[in-house]
């Protein structure tokens, strides 16, 4: 095996989501076969890419042997190899881990994968998984002298330059449209077998499920020593310790309210109505 | 300059060797591309099938009914297999004015078990499975692929297609143009000289989702039984029909018009379609569905009198581009039409190649093969009818008159005395305008046509 | 609870469309202007064609159905230039 691994990770459309325009009722619907127009432009990216590296180029993806047809188009289209992977992965990481071992298995760790940026965080764990450097929602996706540059939008129309080192994960927008196949190779790719893999792969490495609560404690701050306000007065050297807020109203006579309850019991019920009219205290009807 | 089909498609000449890329080019991956394609490849020779769409039955619409009988000469047993949604069981016509509905209702438990009769079904399933086929048996279908013209040899005979992809020219013995409805290719061959042009109608549809418990109900029927419906009467006047038929989960719901006739009575197609299913007779069936889809499709309607030329040098003509469609209000068929005339074209390549004349004499057994099947017996048979269902009368004076002559008929109107069914029949008549001279001609056409 | 008959904008949102980049279809407004029929107006299934107050017509070929009924009710001659998009591209059917 000689020559960079540049990998396109294509995502195949799951099912879609429909949503009831009256009931709200949400049902899945099958989704438009092929590969989605972030998919398109990484397999382009890699072909340049590959082609600049002096390297191959592999399309993969995860899905059902409908998946094939878009396998093919990227055979015809140059991709040097393509590898369909039957899985049934719970989740992103699975995913990740899935496309990994069928690629790692077949031509060794790949030193580029770049996805469709529609591809949840799956480029993500690949990259966690395989140490590599991440570059994510690229506009631009370039190789220079070995080394790969990234274009990356910013907030207010500000552009961010990337210079990314091997091995990469990378995913692209969708603005780059793939070259179309020449009829001659759409032919020959009509009667290619797609090689398929089917990786053992454990579900969880990592223990998964809800957010578990421990044993609650009180909240507890740590104190703070501060020296004593220089003042005569106790309420003066409170409102100094306090510095603001209601303390410093108070002081100031500002929109403090002074009550006079005659018993505890009246106290206790001015103090609940003033907290629950602020909202402190939530509905406790 | 990149090419493209259009009207404006042009040939171009190649220096044609004797060696050819493959034996057989077939444009279109419909039921008649399929259908050819299958035919061909299992013949042992090598066949390429070009789609344009994405995948095969993309660019397809349809109103209706598939009649599948014709897939017993290509697939044994084929109804085990066929990716159906429901069996029709119960075939209406209803006539109908804005208040009125007359339905002539029939249903028949032989046509709920095999061979079966028609059946509906998606185009995206069907299409997919008929090219499935022709891929089984070895036919190479290339998909998102447009045919943009035809390549010839300097005398003019066809020897292949230029595709919209790099490297894009096939050379080919035979070239069978399935290209559907607009078939540039065929009129690029010259296939439609002289010929009456401009006979489409245009049929846009709604598939509405409803639970298939609800189907069952509102339409009388159980299982994997269905129920098919044409209407009359329901365009405003404007030369067409309606349809509504069950999926499994879904109704759709349609109408057939003239498309020059929407613009002289300002009125939009999906404005007909809203009509309809507000219709007294229709709003019970199609209440609280669901828009999944919403397509059109032109439809060659303009039956045998404006069918091109069949044959020529090196090029067959089937389906839909060969306007091989029943669609004359209460009559849409075109699948079966097309399958059959599709594996004719695959069979008459056949011939051709086995004897090594791929020219108009030798293609001509298509022709003779189409004339002594249904394809062009029934088109034969109902030249008239399209004239007939699409003339005036049909589509306004004749669905009133029925619907009041039975109003007529059941109207109780005591102390009156009930009418003699003579005496309303000339009232009826006498207040649409019809003159009996036209029932009488009319009648005739139809006795003719379907006698 | 029923589902009233969606605008029209609802019904193309229901099917699905891969948008080529070329226009395959294109509209000569210096013929439309002397167009007093306007059969495109009334006939096009995906309401594609918009008078505009100037006498001409706008065109839209995104949501194109590319049955061919403009091509088939236009009576101006060099009005329309029509072709079928590229492979793949355009409308495609789930439910036809």
């Amino acid at each position: 095996m000689i020559g960079v691994l540049v990998v396109a990770a294509l995502t195949w459309p799951g099912p879609r989501v429909a949503v009831d325009q009256l009931t709200g009722t949400v049902r899945t619907e099958e989704g438009r076969p092929g590969a989605s127009a972030a998919g398109l432009a990484a397999l382009e990216h890699v072909f340049r890419l590959a082609e600049s590296l002096g390297g191959r180029a592999l399309a993969v993806t995860i899905g059902p042997p409908q998946a094939d047809e878009m396998l093919r188009e990227a055979l015809a289209a140059g991709a040097l190899h393509v590898l369909r992977v039957e899985a049934d992965p719970a989740d992103d990481e699975a995913a990740a881990r899935a496309l990994l071992s069928a690629v790692a298995e077949h031509h060794g760790p790949p030193d580029v994968v770049v996805f469709g940026d529609d591809s949840g965080a799956v480029p993500g764990y690949l990259a966690a998984l395989t140490d590599a450097a991440q570059a994510l929602g690229l506009l631009e996706l370039t190789a220079d002298g070995g080394v790969l540059g990234g274009l990356r939008r910013l907030d207010k129309g500000r552009r961010e330059r990337l210079e990314i080192p091997l091995p990469a994960v990378c995913s692209v927008e969708p603005v780059l449209r793939p070259r179309r196949a020449g009829l001659p190779a759409m032919l020959a790719a009509r009667n290619t077998k797609i090689p398929v893999v089917r990786p053992d792969v454990p579900q969880h490495r990592f223990p998964s499920g809800p957010v578990k609560a421990t044993a609650p404690r009180a909240y507890r701050p740590r104190a703070r020593i501060v020296p004593i306000p220089a003042a005569d007065r106790a309420i003066d050297r409170i409102v100094a310790l306090t510095n603001g807020l209601g303390a410093n109203a108070l002081a100031t006579g500002g929109s403090a309210t002074v009550v006079t309850p005659p018993d505890a019991a009246a106290a206790a019920d001015l103090v609940i109505e003033y907290l629950t009219e602020h909202g402190y205290l939530g509905d406790t009807t | 300059m990149p090419e493209h089909a259009g009207p404006g498609t042009t040939s171009t000449v190649v220096a044609a060797t004797p060696q050819r890329a493959v034996d057989v080019v077939v444009v279109g991956a419909g039921p008649a591309g399929s259908a050819a394609a299958l035919e061909v490849a299992r013949a042992g020779h090598s066949v390429v099938l070009l789609e344009r769409g994405p995948y095969p039955g993309s660019k397809n619409v349809y109103g209706g009914v598939v009649y599948g009988r014709v897939l017993d000469e290509l697939v044994p047993r084929w109804w085990e297999q066929m990716p159906v949604q429901r069996w029709v069981t119960r075939r209406s016509t209803m006539i109908m004015t804005p208040t009125q509905a007359l339905t002539v209702d029939f249903r028949t438990q032989a046509w709920a078990g095999p061979p079966y009769n028609g059946a509906t079904a998606h185009r995206s399933d069907l299409d997919g499975w008929l090219a499935g086929l022709a891929e089984k048996e070895g036919a190479v279908l290339v998909p998102s692929t447009v045919a943009t013209g035809l390549l010839r040899d300097t005398a003019g005979a066809i020897v292949g297609v230029r595709t919209d992809r790099p490297d894009g020219d096939l050379t080919a013995k035979v070239v069978i143009a399935c290209d559907g409805v607009n078939s540039f290719l065929a009129k690029e061959a010259g296939m439609f000289a002289g010929k009456p042009t401009g006979h489409v109608t245009l049929g846009v549809k709604e598939t509405l989702r409803l639970p298939r418990s609800v189907i069952d109900e509102r339409f009388g029927v159980a299982g994997q039984d269905g129920v098919d419906i044409e209407i009359l009467g329901c365009t405003r006047g404007i030369p067409g029909g309606g349809f509504v038929y069950t999926n499994l989960d879904s109704l759709s719901v349609g109408v057939v018009v003239d498309p020059h006739g929407l613009a002289g009575k300002r009125l939009r197609p999906e404005e007909l379609v809203a009509d309809l299913k507000r219709h007294p007779a229709i709003e019970p069936l199609v209440r609280g569905g669901e828009l999944l889809e919403y397509s059109a499709h032109l439809i060659p309607e303009g039956g045998y009198d404006t069918m091109p030329e069949l044959v020529g040098d090196g090029f067959l003509v089937a389906g839909d581009a060969a306007a091989m469609c029943l669609a004359a209000g209460i009559w849409l068929e075109g699948v079966n039409f097309a399958l059959g005339a599709g594996m004719y074209a695959g069979r008459a390549a056949v011939d051709a190649l086995k004897v090594g004349d791929t020219s108009k004499t030798g293609l001509a057994s298509y022709r003779r093969m189409l004339d002594e099947s249904f394809v062009l017996a029934d088109h034969r048979k109902l030249r008239r009818v399209p004239g007939l269902v699409l003339g005036q009368r049909m589509q306004e004076s004749y669905p009133a008159m029925l619907c009041d002559l039975a109003q007529g008929l059941f109207h109780v109107d005591n102390p009156q005395p009930k009418p003699g069914l003579l005496k309303l029949v000339r009232r009826t008549l006498k207040r649409h305008g019809i003159r009996t001279r036209d029932v009488v001609s009319d009648a005739l056409t139809g006795v003719r046509s379907f006698g | 609870m029923t589902y009233d008959q969606p605008a029209f904008d609802d019904h193309m949102s229901t099917v699905d469309f891969e948008v080529a980049r070329r226009p395959h279809i294109t509209v000569n407004n210096e013929v439309c202007r002397s167009c007093r029929t306007t059969d495109c107006v009334y006939a096009c299934p995906a309401k594609l064609f918009v008078p505009t107050s100037d006498g001409g017509i706008l065109f839209n070929y995104e949501q194109c159905f590319e049955c061919g009924t403009c091509y088939q009710v236009c009576s101006g001659q060099g009005a329309l230039s029509w072709t079928y998009p590229d492979g793949g591209h355009g409308v495609a059917f789930r439910k036809g």
